[in-house]
């Protein structure tokens, strides 16, 4: 069942890119079928996961120790949910034209959910370093596509940035191995508090190598230069599945960092969180334009999620999780109405000037929902997890410092996303803009408004959810037995 | 053996942080590279350094004194031919940002 999300993309994949010497429209319905059954099958993981035991599937029957591990807790099911729905919204709003300039689009968008799907699924280190690098050789595609010159600037940049981060990755495992002799989480997470003192340093240089990898992804605070620039710089249909990229390094960070050295990682990821926050937030005030003020955004939430891990209550990693499922679909909408505020708009999507915009009274709405639930106001879903987050920090000891940075920089990203509302919409010059937009287009962020409007509306159910996936974050120990215990099916009997 | 092997690691490792940090993309491929021989080398000696030892089981006893870690052997095999891909299309995109720009500086300025 687990392994049948990785099958799925993989197979779609190979199959789209067989569908190419057909027309474009061929295509694009199998890719959104795809994407579609991908969803259902995501929909139908979460299920299964919900029932509350943590599902471990061993690849090709070796003990878990040895072979690869695909596990399945609540949290993977809930990112295998997510990263579908931004499958389906991209491989949809894809059809509007973005894979007639990119060759290969609707493969490389399978590729990279097999790749997202694989980095949430697995269960050893050493496959996550090779799904990332099967979720970033297709990213690097679809940033890419067109190779226009801003692009390619930005993506030089992108694949040299994430080149270094790998090879971090690999020293970091190879001094793990070397130390542990395990790459499987579970194991590593029993075998490290067996070391000796002296080995027990190395080992955590390597975690903390990890860590610096994930820290990267997830676009933490010396380590987000590279972001602006990448995701201002690429097409939105492939901007709504980087939404889900820098959550893809706090998964990580959770994942590894709940199993193996506990007490450390936290202490650094918090005021590294706190930082990145108060950066991000700082950055927006002064964006020239709205793609590095949604950027920045983007920055800012991650920040704030992994500030909600690293308080590290059950009740501060719900509200993050929380936090985590309303700002990515969030994301997404905004990078989709930044694609569509620069077709319409005379400027741009630059905010120093004014610029005639075209079919206002239907964007200007969608753009103001997004905008609200971007600052965190009522009745967004942001604001709930904002609140929730905030009241998590109360029975902890930094609850002043948490308040302070998490409601300053909520007010100063307030202060930004008016300032950009404004500038698009209002200040208006003369001129009838050419437009190659309809209003067809907004189909897909009036579907992400609506599936925002949802988690508002079941609040209670989503909040009730969070909290089960975090009571299961929350108690390692029966994770790392469901996957050391995993029973090997037994061999039929091979004649010599 | 295990000093040769350790000092050869650090060499590449310096030697290619101090490339990458150069402003030409032709350094960057190059210090990229070196980095990634580091991490493979690296990977291969977490096995453990022995002569003699293959990692196929034959007629000896079965223990780690007669042969040597087959893992990390697997584990760097991944590595080398994902780095490869990966360098591959750096120098691929490489030469067509310079093709476009005229300019090997990885900010597009003079290089």
């Amino acid at each position: 069942m687990i392994a049948w999300a990785l099958i799925l993309p993989l197979g779609a994949g190979a199959l789209l890119l067989l569908l190419e010497r057909y027309s474009h429209s061929v295509q694009r319905v199998a890719s959104a079928l795809a994407c579609i059954a991908g969803l259902m099958l995501a929909l139908e993981i979460l299920a299964l996961a919900d029932r509350g035991n943590v599902q471990v599937s061993l690849i090709g029957n070796w003990p878990a120790h040895v072979g690869i591990v695909l596990m399945l807790d609540r949290l993977s099911a809930l990112m295998l949910v997510l990263t579908a729905i931004l499958g389906v919204v991209s491989s949809i709003y894809a059809a509007r034209g973005a894979d007639r300039e990119a060759p290969h689009f609707h493969a490389l968008l399978q590729f990279q959910l097999l790749g997202l799907n694989g980095a949430f699924l697995t269960g050893d280190l050493f496959n996550l370093f090779v799904w990332f690098e099967v979720l970033l050789i297709a990213s690097y595609g679809l940033l890419l596509h067109g190779a226009t010159a801003e692009r390619l600037q930005a993506g030089l940049k992108y694949v040299i940035f994430n080149l270094l981060a790998s090879v971090l990755f690999l020293m970091g495992l190879g001094l793990l191995y070397g130390v542990v002799g395990s790459l499987n989480m579970a194991d590593v997470a029993v075998k490290v508090t067996e070391l000796l003192p002296q080995q027990q340093a190395l080992a955590l240089a390597a975690a903390l190598l990890l860590m610096l990898v994930f820290a990267i992804k997830a676009a933490l605070l010396p380590l987000f230069f590279w972001l602006p620039g990448t995701y201002g710089a690429a097409a939105a249909a492939s901007a709504v599945l980087f939404a889900i990229m820098t959550k893809v390094g706090a998964y990580a960070i959770v994942r590894v960092f709940s199993l193996v050295f506990p007490d450390i990682a936290w202490v650094w990821v918090f005021p590294v969180g706190l930082l990145t926050l108060t950066l991000a937030a700082i950055g927006a005030m002064v964006a020239p334009s709205f793609a590095r003020l949604a950027a920045l955004w983007t920055i800012a939430s991650a920040g704030t999620l992994l500030v909600g891990f690293a308080l590290g209550t059950e009740d501060s990693t719900a509200a993050a999780i929380n936090y985590l499922i309303a700002s990515t679909l969030l994301g997404a909408l905004l990078f989709l109405l930044l694609d569509a505020v620069r077709r319409v708009r005379i400027g741009g999507d630059l905010l120093d000037r004014g610029g005639a915009m075209a079919l206002a009274k239907f964007l200007a709405p969608l753009l103001f929902i997004a905008m609200v639930a971007a600052a965190a106001l009522p009745p967004s879903p942001t604001f709930l997890a904002k609140a929730l987050l905030l009241s998590a920090a109360i029975d902890t000891a930094q609850t002043k410092l948490v308040w302070g940075v998490v409601l300053i920089s909520s007010f100063l990203l307030l202060l930004a996303l008016a300032h950009a509302y404004s500038q698009i919409v209002w200040r208006r010059n003369a001129g009838e803009p050419a437009t190659d937009f309809s209003p067809v287009d907004l189909v897909m962020p009036l579907l992400l408004v609506v599936a925002l409007a949802m988690l508002s509306i079941h609040a209670d159910g989503v909040q009730r959810f969070t909290q089960r996936v975090a009571a299961q974050l929350h108690d390692p120990a029966s994770t790392i037995e469901a996957v050391r215990s995993a029973p090997i099916k037994p061999r039929p009997e091979i004649a010599p | 053996m295990h000093l040769i092997a350790a000092i050869t690691i650090a060499l590449l490792t310096a030697a290619g942080i101090f490339l990458c940090l150069k402003r030409r993309t032709f350094d960057l491929v190059l210090g990229l590279t070196m980095l990634s021989y580091a991490a493979n080398v690296l990977i291969f000696v977490m096995g453990r350094l022995l002569v003699n030892r293959a990692p196929i089981i034959d007629s000896r006893p079965l223990s780690l004194l007669n042969y040597t870690d087959p893992l990390p052997q697997a584990l760097v095999l991944t590595a080398i031919v994902i780095s490869f891909a990966m360098t591959a299309l750096l120098v691929a995109m490489a030469l067509k940002a310079y093709a476009q720009r005229g300019s090997d500086a990885i900010d597009g300025g003079d290089a």
